[in-house]
């Protein structure tokens, strides 16, 4: 817990302090998010971002998700549109499992279980 | 069991609930999910001086699901996305709203029906529409007489 409060405070001031100076929005994307017996499955829209504007990190049960779209305003300023979220996920995730792809402007991140916390069915015997 | 999937941090889960709900305002004009799924608002229309190019934010749309047609000066983009729970999941969070929609323009000039390009790329859809020769603009050089 005093971990997790730790890694909370840092990163929240990072957020503000990187909200505060960056040049454009920084918007919320929306999100589903899924889960079945055996992972977690996320789907995030995130529009005009390019597989090289993105950032996707895992560091034991926090999902970060940072994307930057390039856009121009109606005086032809060039900007930068922050798409960016975070989750508190369940750390019977397995990390070194987790995938993500973006296809047509929608991320897809899927993070397996672990096998040890998978829901089993179990044969009733006799 | 459902696993704990949470937006992070409490005090900024708050922010960013009202930020995505003024976001949400601001995009379908007070909506509410099902209404604003006939009326998606994420388009531009530009003139570019020789053209006229229409962006609009289409995630998760492909090709074959966006229709646009052009009739004298009439622009109709017609575009729709389906955001199905998959099978055999449980929900934790269901933002991405679906929508279907129509909606047309009325270009200010000719442009040339043979030229107009359309294409998706990342999720965002553009359309190029180049103006007749007889709208484009032409500069007229001033003569001392």
């Amino acid at each position: 817990m005093s971990k997790t409060n730790g890694t909370t405070q840092v990163t929240n001031v990072e957020r503000a302090r990187a909200e505060g100076l960056e040049k454009g929005p920084v918007l919320t994307p929306a999100v589903d998010v899924f889960e079945n017996d055996d992972q977690v499955l996320l789907l995030a829209d995130l529009p005009g971002v390019a597989p090289d504007g993105l950032n996707v990190e895992f560091d034991k049960d926090l999902l970060k998700i940072e994307a930057r779209r390039p856009w121009r305003t109606p005086d032809g300023e060039a900007i930068t549109i922050t798409y960016r979220r975070a989750f508190n996920v369940s750390p019977q995730i397995d990390a070194e499992r987790v995938s993500a792809n973006l296809d047509n402007g929608v991320l897809r991140v899927e993070l397996p279980k672990h096998a040890a916390v998978r829901r089993r069915r179990i044969p009733i015997q006799g | 069991m459902f696993f704990r999937f949470e937006d992070f941090g409490d005090a900024f889960q708050l922010l960013d609930e009202f930020r995505r709900e003024a976001n949400r305002l601001y995009e379908t004009g007070g909506l509410t999910r099902g209404q604003a799924a006939s009326r998606w608002s994420g388009l531009r229309l530009e003139d570019k001086g020789n053209a006229f190019v229409l962006t609009a934010d289409l995630p998760g749309v492909n090709a074959a699901d966006v229709d646009v047609t052009l009739e004298n000066q009439t622009l109709t983009l017609t575009a729709e996305r389906k955001t199905p729970t998959p099978e055999g999941y449980a929900v934790h969070r269901q933002e991405r709203a679906p929508f279907r929609f129509s909606r047309s323009f009325s270009l200010p000039t000719r442009v040339d029906a043979e030229k107009v390009r359309a294409s998706i790329d990342d999720g965002v859809l553009t359309l190029t529409l180049e103006k007749s020769p007889e709208s484009r603009p032409r500069k007229i050089t001033v003569t001392k007489a």
